[in-house]
């Protein structure tokens, strides 16, 4: 099981992060015009093992200027880029904010599975009912046998799921994707998708669904605590689950809190 | 045994459109019932050439064409095509009719599939 945060807050990124992110763009580029590049061939084309490049990216190294010198080279960065790279990693050689201990995607691997069904793939494996057929998945989801086959090679690529014969066995567990590592775009079209299921479900009347909207005035002062309170009923609904045995269907939890005025009433505003 | 090419791959951003195409043009016969709805081509030429397939490309991918080359080992051919510089895009996996399956990306920008068929698998 993939463990989404619904946390989604924009990642302070200081100058010392810039060669990473650089990494993770130029590596997100390449996966996006030629489909079977990988981390793998970045690594060989950056003349690194893999596993230390996977590292680098995600935070779990810090990279040195040594580093930065020898990427930036197979790179072929400027040499005013390359320093200013340099330059930031001295003045910034320790903050990095978004070195994140638990085990987690790359950036480009988060957003290489946005859409809402790979994620439904992965938890349709845990059915007493699961089929190993593409088009047992499809009819299931109310996607296309394509759909389900890119899918497919995309969640066996990055190892969250691997096919054994006539079972196919979710490889995710332990895995965090927070929405942080998705692009605009990509949370966009994952909340439009999440939107349609969300009408489509409230309009079968034969399926068991809980819809609940509220429109309340807060005092922000206690929003840390609200969303500890909602982090920790996710946690205990996760938990109070995982551990059945017979699964014999997929639901979507959807908690949403956000503020519906444009900017924060103040007296002053109101005073005109 | 040696290691042939048994297999060839079109992958496609409209695998429907590029089965009719080939259809249409060689009369070869597309059939899709197996596990992964894969619209496996027979070039209907009496045992002449090797078979086919058409796999869906993602959105943001291109239009290309792989082989299949059959091994004894898939997971042995990987390892070795990685210690010769390849990196592994899809590592070994069992299809749901018992053949095995690996994508390798060459050092020199080219893709490919490791293929063992469930025939010569021995039973355990």
């Amino acid at each position: 099981m993939v463990k989404i945060s619904e946390a989604h807050s924009p990642p302070q990124q200081s100058p010392s992060n810039n060669f990473r992110l650089r990494l993770q763009s130029e590596l997100a580029e390449r996966c996006a015009s030629n489909p079977q590049y990988s981390l793998r061939s970045f690594a060989l084309h950056l003349g690194i093992d893999h596993s230390t490049l996977s590292q680098l990216l995600r935070g779990k190294r810090r990279l040195t200027e040594a580093a930065i010198q020898k990427l930036g080279s197979a790179l072929k960065l400027g040499s005013d880029e390359l320093e200013s790279y340099l330059a930031d990693h001295r003045r910034w050689p320790v903050a990095d904010p978004l070195v994140d201990e638990a085990t987690r995607l790359t950036r480009d691997a988060a957003e290489m599975i946005a859409d809402w069904y790979h994620y439904a793939i992965l938890e349709l494996t845990r059915l007493e009912s699961f089929r190993a057929d593409s088009s047992w998945v499809a009819r299931v989801l109310g996607i296309s046998t394509d759909e389900v086959n890119i899918a497919l090679v995309r969640l066996c690529h990055l190892g969250l799921l691997s096919m054994e014969g006539d079972r196919w066995v979710d490889r995710s567990q332990g895995l965090v994707v927070s929405m942080e590592d998705f692009t605009q775009a990509a949370i966009d079209r994952l909340w439009s998708q999440v939107r349609e299921l969300a009408l489509a479900s409230i309009r079968d009347p034969a399926r068991i669904h809980e819809h609940h909207s509220t429109t309340l005035a807060v005092d922000s002062k206690r929003l840390p605590e609200i969303t500890e309170k909602i982090a920790r009923f996710r946690s205990e609904l996760l938990e109070l689950l995982q551990h059945d045995r017979a699964h014999d269907d997929v639901y979507r939890l959807e908690i949403n809190l956000f503020p519906i005025t444009r900017t924060r009433p103040t007296k002053e505003s109101d005073d005109g | 045994m040696g290691n042939p090419v048994t297999h060839w791959q079109i992958v496609s951003k409209d695998p429907e459109g590029a089965a009719g195409f080939y259809k249409e043009l060689f009369g070869w016969n597309v059939d899709t019932a197996n596990g992964l709805n894969y619209r496996m081509i027979d070039t209907q030429s009496d045992g002449k050439g090797i078979p086919g397939g058409i796999w869906p490309s993602p959105p943001e991918g291109h239009a290309l064409v792989q082989l299949f080359v059959e091994v004894d080992d898939v997971a042995a051919a990987s390892q070795r095509a990685t210690e010769l510089g390849a990196a592994v895009v899809m590592p070994r996996q069992v299809l749901p009719d018992g053949d095995e399956m690996a994508i390798i990306h060459d050092a020199f920008g080219i893709t490919f599939g490791l293929w063992r068929k469930r025939s010569i698998i021995p039973e355990v």
